[in-house]
């Protein structure tokens, strides 16, 4: 290993001292004539630091070898590939540190030297800039030359993250586990050494064709258990799991004649991954269900309105304007509450209060029903019987003291 | 020594070997005859296990360069057609970088050839020439005590004096298993104890050297159809 690292050491050099001797002058000459209150300094110097050491050294570790034809002398050493990668790893992650340091304390000392508050180094976005600056060093051996590197590395990246950012953005609300993103976000560093590795021995008996197949492959592999969990996420985010141990009906509401209840219900777990309700249409005779509309639809209660005959369920399907809490527009559909189907939609605007105002009165529960814990009662029939939510998990009829579940069934 | 059977390898849709059978004599310089482009460069990569066949099966000293190429390659010294080593490097710091990778290094042996070659040393390789730089290629391979020397070229570019400091120092020093690839009628015929020719990725001719390209580089009559297609 250590002739290796010498004979890195000896071919870089000359990168490596140039960014020593360059980087902090021009790091402190270029940040202190950046206005005060910008940016964060020292965060922008080791950025700067960091991706210099990236595009400088980062990328040019491989092709550089094959742009000067040594590769092959690499190729037959009898040690194999594997001291060599470990020898440029290490080099490239010294580097990166040592680059990184030394664009922090040019930042920090001009930020002395302006007379500006000392500003801490921002960590948040460290995992990500580190993996960034060594999926450079990986992408690059699957290329012939180190400087399409930075936008084969942006090109890459992007085509594995964006399906997943994608997911996200068109599913608004959705928010990750906080240690799930950290998993993943650091995740991208030894993904990109596996990569790289990979993606080096793949040189063994030839060219960047194969390295580059072969980079590819892992890479999807890599990427796939992270599109699984979103995805997965996502699916449990749109679609709601009557019999997941976690799901709880919120509230609901029985129609006309007792066969439909409109249920907002949720099968996530309420930390740290709060998920929406779900809008569920119930037919309590056959207890078939589905979902309506999407993830944070809710059901209102509606009176008789619109002319209406019979009593009207609001199924809100998106807000559009939530800039005030008071008020808020909404595309509503209503929903016949003996039938349950919709047989009106429009926008309204509906002010909180108003929607309080639709809510049905409270009904008049029979004595005995209401001495039973944990059943709220919904909706009292015109024979006696009752309809209830059960623990929050379940619709049961409640006839002469006999409780008979409805759904989930 | 080395042994290809049936040996198949393609670039893409040109077929460079094909269902190649051949074999290696120990203890002889054989010189691997054909034109540029012919595959001899490739015979010798598949020996250090660097390419892959893409059929059949290669065996050198006993190994399967493609499963156990770090016995093979300690055991194997190969000269490039030209240097490929890092033009900052000296000879010298060449010797102390391989140095670690070979349990039978020999130093003495790397410095007699050094001197016997007037290698220098401590000149990095952008600074010397052709001749000087095979030189240094040589000493490197020779310097582990290879059972099997492996040269491509070795004689491209090189002037007289150089070449015959290459025949002398090396070559003719005996005793060593040589496979010297040369597209050069004459660097054969002085140099081999048999010849293998190479043709259109299959061996078409292997011999004793004065049955293939005859004594002073006159090939018998029957040979000499074959050395035209192969070599002029």
């Amino acid at each position: 290993m250590i002739p290796h690292l010498w004979k890195e050491w000896r071919d870089h050099r000359a990168v490596i001292l140039g960014i020593v001797a360059l980087l902090p002058p021009v790091i402190f000459a270029a940040l202190l004539l950046i206005p005060e209150g910008t940016v964060a300094l020292p965060t922008a110097g080791a950025a700067i630091g960091l991706a210099a050491a990236a595009f400088a050294l980062g990328a040019d570790l491989v092709p550089g070898e094959v742009r000067r034809g040594t590769l092959m002398f690499l190729r037959r050493l009898p040690g194999g590939l594997g001291a060599v990668f470990a020898a440029k790893a290490i080099l490239l992650v010294a580097a990166l540190v040592l680059s990184t340091a030394l664009g922090f304390g040019a930042a920090s000392l001009a930020e002395t030297v302006a007379g500006r508050p000392a500003v801490a180094l921002d960590w948040t976005y460290a995992p990500e800039a580190l993996g960034a600056a060594l999926w450079i060093f990986a992408v690059a051996m699957w290329l012939p030359r180190g400087e399409l590197a930075v936008p084969a590395t942006a090109l890459c990246l992007g085509a594995f993250v964006l399906p997943m950012r994608l997911l996200l953005e068109w599913n608004p609300g959705l928010k990750l586990p906080a240690s799930a993103m950290d998993v993943g976000r650091w995740a991208l560093a030894p993904g990109a050494l596996l990569v790289a590795w990979l993606s080096f021995r793949g040189r063994r008996f030839g060219g960047a064709g194969g390295s580059a197949w072969r980079g590819l492959a892992v890479t999807l592999l890599l990427f796939t258990p992270a599109w699984g969990y979103v995805g997965h996420k996502v699916s449990d985010w749109r679609d709601i799991d009557p019999n997941d141990p976690l799901f709880r009906i919120r509230w609901g509401y029985v129609g006309d004649g007792g066969r439909y209840a409109f249920l907002n219900a949720t099968d996530n777990p309420p930390r740290p991954f709060w998920g929406p309700e779900h809008a569920i249409l119930v037919d309590l005779g056959t207890g078939e269900w589905r979902q309506v509309g999407d993830p944070g639809d809710k059901f209102y209660v509606g009176a008789s309105v619109f002319g209406a005959t019979q009593s009207v369920v609001a199924h809100a399907v998106e807000s559009s304007d939530e800039s005030t809490f008071e008020a808020r527009k909404l595309w509503e559909n209503y929903n016949d509450g003996a039938t349950g189907e919709v047989f009106k939609s429009g926008w309204s605007h509906l002010r909180i209060d108003e929607v309080e105002a639709r809510r049905r009165r409270p009904t008049r529960t029979p004595p005995a029903v209401a001495r039973m814990p944990g059943l709220i009662v919904l909706a009292v029939l015109d024979d006696g019987t009752v309809i209830g939510i059960r623990d929050e998990r379940a619709i049961v009829r409640v006839r002469n003291g006999q409780e008979e579940r409805l759904f989930p069934r | 020594m080395i042994e290809f059977q049936g040996v198949s390898k393609r670039f893409g849709k040109r077929v460079v070997l094909d269902a190649l059978d051949f074999s290696l004599t120990p203890g002889v310089v054989t010189v691997l005859l054909g034109r540029n482009g012919a595959g001899k460069s490739t015979l010798q990569r598949l020996c250090l296990g660097v390419l892959k066949p893409d059929a059949g099966r290669v065996e050198v000293c006993g190994d399967d360069p493609v499963r156990r190429p770090r016995d093979v390659r300690r055991v194997v010294g190969y000269v490039p057609d030209k240097p490929d080593v890092y033009d900052w490097m000296t000879p010298r710091e060449l010797l102390r970088f391989l140095k670690p990778q070979y349990p039978t290094w020999n130093g003495d042996r790397a410095a007699r050839v050094a001197e016997q070659l007037a290698v220098p040393l401590d000149t990095p390789f952008k600074s010397l020439s052709r001749g000087e730089g095979m030189k240094a290629m040589l000493m490197a391979a020779l310097a582990p005590d290879p059972q099997l020397l492996l040269l491509d070229e070795p004689f491209a570019g090189l002037d007289p004096v150089a070449r015959e400091d290459v025949l002398k120092g090396v070559i003719r020093a005996g005793g060593q298993t040589i496979l010297c690839a040369t597209h050069d009628l004459d660097v054969a015929a002085r140099i081999a104890d048999r010849v293998a020719v190479l043709s259109r990725g299959k061996i078409v001719a292997h011999g004793p050297a004065e049955e293939v390209v005859g004594a002073g580089g006159r090939a018998p009559e029957k040979m000499r159809e074959i050395l035209e297609e192969a070599v002029a």
